[in-house]
């Protein structure tokens, strides 16, 4: 029976063997090795032994405090809009609007071109001399006209704008598709009790949806720590006078411009500490809510 | 009712709105695009899509992204099928934690692993190689594929499967003549999947494959400024032809979209 | 059936192996015993170059030694450092890489990833150089880098712009109120007086470029300030920031210049209606004075009431080349920057793809046009420092930051001086060995800079 057991776990390793090469390749030597050169002052041949000093010039440096703010910006601006537009979507198409299968495609279409196509365009469109203003002044509206990239404060609204448009197909689809789990009778039950769509949204959409809302919420705050590198390069690197600036930026910049890839790994190591506590916490949120539901 | 009806017009405008004038504005002349920024080309060219094949590059930068994404694809949708199933179908020390730890690793963002990453393929000599792009990508797919994949493989009788084995059928052959079959759509929305996050991908790019024979379609839209020229309508018309693959699949196999991006979600909670 | 699903598997996954073959860096040279290799960058300014350079690659194996074979391969401008940075990591670094020029070009060196060229390449070849360019190639006695060609960067005016406002081109402002009141004319008219970009930071450092350079006797006088002698917020060296406010503040630049990167920016010149553009490169001057008209434009050097050396000198930019540590065939390197420096080939680089040599044999009589011509006389004759070398990187990613505020209305000149020399202070502080090292720069004689 031994035997038996031990050719088993050769079996299995074969099958599951490169599977796990490849994801150390990836994922857990770079963990590491951030650790050390986040220990360290890359940019001399040497790799010489620095201790926190990376840190400190993290924690020093005015740019990655704008960072961090930015991405608290995106995180609590771009999250409850998502989830609110996502909700009165996916509960209004779920009741059966007319072409309603129409209008989930179009508004995933967003989801699947790349972020750069997108950004690429919206670059031109929120420019001085773009899109938007040119049609703000064909109406008449020339007051509203406004160097939207160029201005210090209206920068990262405009790519607040590009990220929502981009993403909001994503979690209507979601709801939407866990919506169709809901059985009928709930929705009919309150139908014949007489409630309009908002009630129902509020009093049956939002508990169904609350698991799928948790983790969405979860999903979308990594994504606005970790996920939005891609807006900022193209549309504006950061700027002007670093308005847009984001932490993936700052790594980006600090390893690749500034030569500092020792502070762009205590960078990285931060975000990912981050986002292993929120993973963490949204696990322990989510058992919670399941062992209410019992 | 209506307020809904109206609510997703302007929903399905604000979406196609922009699609929409990327191709018009695509077939306008320079000249047309500074001074009739809005309005219906004025005169309507096709130079903008001649100057793009002209150049050379799109084709190329094309050819690029296919290629990393197809090799970085293949890889990862069949070592994932390989790994579920050694997940699904046996069992060994620590198998429940591994797999857990594995697929805890998607919400990783890459950003977190590119440094060490680029000092690795430096030392190795892969940067501005097909390799070192595609080996990442693969990594950065696995554990989605593996968990989408398992999922699916559990769901398969285990019936089946015995059957098989006394049939006289090898682990190997259940895996193959059983269980991959069985998983067709499963493993096509993987693809899917997969497909359209290596093909619109950044970071990876523009970092390890900066040489201008390796540029992708992302990054050569980027680059594709010269230093003092601009051209905007040649710009958009290569922003609408990048989209167009996508949109194509899109439209074929909306469903394997929706499947997949969902299952990620849904299983997760 | 299951057969083919096996061979389908096995094809899927051996196809990526035959697909990622082909990206391989081929360095074949079957025939020579050495391959060299040559990295470069400037395409963009000096189109034609990498093929040039090639050509020179293949006269060296005729005429200097058939054992050797040069492989030149042109960057992608992101790739620069990164690429540099690589090939050293990898103990693999070609014989010549392209750098940008001053504190920029050093910083490998003090990290011990460059060899001085001075070892390698001879003291006469050296003394060609034009000076600006060696003084920003040249640290604690010895050569480091060696431009491949040089950018000429002045000012361009589109005349009929100029005309338009009541202004006379064939008589251009002298002094700096002048200036302003020729800026002030041209807005008032309704054109842009001067087209800018900024969005991706650059051009925070052109502006110094043309204006700054102009105070100073040479380069050690503003280094002074940058390695804290004196001070960023002082005169003279905050003056960059007075005059880039005072001709914002009289309309100078088109309002949207933080929306547009730095090539939209060069683009409205093209489309029109603009008075002056900082133009960068005789290739894209020329391209300017084809669209615009040949006899419309005209290079200037802008005034600003200074008495020092500097005034009225030309910028020139250049993309030097160095040796890595761990090139391989360091002699040969040197001897092909010898036989790349000589008067025959830097003539030959005029002549056939028009691109400008950082040497001072470089013959008046070759020059194809007007423009050319009147470039000539500026670079041989007063060339000037090139202000961006002069600082450490972080410094200058600062002004990017600070102009894109003083343009946008954020903050005044006097505000941006202060920030300027904040950022110095901040570099200064968490870099003392790079403080160390410019500081040698700054300090030292360079018997050339005579």
């Amino acid at each position: 029976m031994r035997g038996r057991k031990r050719n088993d776990n050769l079996k299995a390793l074969l099958f599951v063997g490169p599977l796990l090469l490849i994801i150390i390749i990836v994922y857990a030597f770079p963990l590491i090795q951030n650790i050390n050169y986040s220990l360290r002052d890359l940019s001399d041949a040497a790799r010489p032994f620095t201790g926190l000093r990376n840190y400190g010039l993290m924690l020093r440096d005015p740019i990655f405090l704008i960072s961090i703010r930015n991405n608290f910006i995106l995180i609590f601006t771009i999250v409850p809009v998502l989830v609110f537009l996502s909700l009165v979507l996916s509960g209004a198409l779920f009741e059966q609007v007319r072409g309603w299968k129409f209008y989930r495609g179009t508004m995933l279409l967003p989801y699947i071109t790349s972020i750069t196509a997108v950004g690429l365009f919206y670059s031109l469109f929120f420019q001085g001399r773009g899109m938007l203003n040119s049609f703000l002044k064909m109406i008449h509206l020339d007051a509203l006209v406004v160097d939207w990239l160029g201005s210090t404060q209206f920068a990262l609204p405009a790519i607040m704008f590009v990220i929502v448009w981009r993403e909001f197909g994503f979690g209507t689809m979601l709801f939407l598709a866990r919506l169709t789990t809901v059985p009928e009778e709930l929705f009919d039950a309150a139908k014949i009790d007489g409630t309009n769509w908002f009630q129902r949204l509020f009093h049956i959409v939002i508990p169904q949806l609350a698991t799928v809302i948790e983790f969405y919420v979860f999903l979308m705050i990594v994504t606005m720590l970790s996920w939005v590198f891609n807006y900022v390069y193209v549309m504006t690197l950061g700027g002007p006078a670093r308005s847009t600036y984001v932490t993936e930026l700052y790594i980006f910049i600090q390893a690749f411009k500034m030569n500092r890839m020792g502070v762009a790994a205590a960078v990285s190591i931060v975000i990912f500490a981050v986002t292993a506590v929120l993973a963490f916490g949204s696990l322990r949120f989510r058992t919670r809510l399941y062992k209410e539901y019992e | 009712m209506i307020a809904r009806q109206i609510l997703f017009i302007v929903a399905a405008a604000v979406v196609l709105g922009p699609i929409v004038y990327i191709l018009m504005a695509s077939f306008k002349t320079k000249m047309d695009y500074v001074r009739n920024q809005i309005g219906l080309p004025h005169p309507f060219v096709l130079d903008n899509y001649k100057k793009l094949m002209e150049d050379g590059q799109l084709l190329k930068w094309f050819m690029n992204s296919a290629i990393v994404t197809i090799s970085s694809v293949a890889v990862s949708v069949s070592v994932g099928a390989l790994g579920a199933f050694g997940f699904s179908k046996f069992s060994f020390p620590g198998k429940e934690k591994i797999f857990n730890l594995v697929i805890a690793l998607m919400i990783i963002p890459p950003i977190v692993m590119i440094i060490p990453l680029f000092v690795l393929a430096s030392r190795a000599g892969l940067v501005n190689t097909y390799w070192s792009a595609a080996i990442i990508y693969t990594g950065l797919m696995l554990p989605f594929a593996v968990y989408l994949l398992r999922n699916f493989f559990v769901t398969i009788p285990e019936s089946i499967m015995d059957s098989a084995k006394i049939d006289g059928c090898s682990d190997f052959g259940t895996f193959f003549k059983i269980v991959l079959p069985l998983s067709r759509s499963a493993l096509i929305t993987l693809t899917v999947v997969s497909m359209l996050w290596v093909w619109n991908e950044l970071l990876i790019a523009l970092i390890f494959l900066q040489r201008e024979e390796l540029t992708t379609l992302v990054v050569g839209l980027i680059r594709f400024q010269g230093r003092f020229r601009i051209d905007q309508p040649v710009i958009l018309a290569g922003i609408f032809a990048s989209m167009v693959p996508m949109i194509v699949i899109y439209l074929i196999g909306q469903r394997f979209f929706v499947n997949g991006l969902t299952a990620g979600a849904l299983k997760g909670e | 059936m299951k057969r083919i699903l096996f061979a389908v598997f096995v094809v899927i996954l051996l196809a990526p192996v035959a697909l990622l073959a082909g990206g391989q860096d081929e360095s074949a040279g079957a025939m020579a015993a050495k391959t060299g290799r040559i990295w470069i960058w400037g395409e963009d300014e000096a189109p034609g170059l990498t093929d040039f350079v090639r050509s020179v690659g293949d006269m060296y194996s005729e005429r200097i030694d058939p054992q050797v074979r040069w492989e030149v391969t042109h960057l992608d401008i992101d790739e620069i450092y990164t690429g540099f940075y690589a090939a050293e990591e990898a103990k693999n670094a070609p014989e010549l890489h392209t750098l940008w020029g001053g504190i920029l070009g050093f910083e490998p060196a003090w990290a011990g990833h460059l060899v001085p060229l001075s070892d390698y390449v001879s003291a006469q070849t050296l003394s060609h150089v034009l000076p600006p360019l060696r003084h920003d190639g040249y640290w604690n006695g010895k050569d480091w880098l060696i431009p491949l060609y040089v950018n000429p960067w002045p000012l361009m005016i589109n005349k009929e712009v100029w005309q338009s406002a009541g202004l006379d081109p064939e008589r251009l402002p002298t002094t700096w109120a002048g200036l302003i009141q020729a800026v002030k004319a041209m807005n008032a008219a309704g054109s842009t007086p001067w087209c800018v970009g900024i969005k991706d930071g650059f051009y925070g450092t052109w502006f110094p470029a043309i204006l700054q350079h102009q105070l100073y006797d040479s380069p050690s006088d503003y280094l002074r300030a940058v390695v804290g002698i004196e001070r960023l917020d002082r005169a003279p060296h905050d003056r960059r920031w007075y005059m880039v406010g005072e001709l914002h503040d009289n309309g100078a630049f088109n309002s949207d210049a933080n929306s547009l990167s730095l090539a939209e920016g060069q683009d409205l010149f093209l489309q029109g209606n603009v008075g002056i553009i900082h133009a960068s490169g005789n290739a894209y001057m020329a391209l300017l004075a084809k669209e615009m008209g040949e006899d419309n434009v005209k290079i200037w050097i802008p005034p600003v009431d200074s008495k020092a050396k500097g005034a009225g000198t030309m910028p020139l930019s250049s993309q030097p080349v160095a040796i890595p540590a761990t090139a391989k065939y360091k002699v040969e390197a040197g001897k092909f920057l010898e036989f790349f420096y000589s008067k025959e080939i830097q003539n030959l680089m005029y002549t056939e793809i028009s691109v400008f040599s950082g040497s001072d044999q470089l013959e008046r009589g070759s020059m194809k046009t007007d423009l050319d011509r009147a470039l000539y006389d500026l670079a041989q004759q007063k060339p000037g420092m090139t202000y961006p070398w002069l600082h450490p990187g972080a410094i200058e990613e600062a002004s990017y930051a600070i102009t894109q505020k003083l343009l946008a209305g954020n903050i005044g000149a006097a505000e941006a001086a202060s920030e300027y020399e904040q950022a110095a202070e901040k570099w200064r502080d968490e870099n003392p060995e790079q403080l160390k090292n410019v500081r040698i720069w700054a300090t030292e004689d360079m018997p050339f800079m005579k």
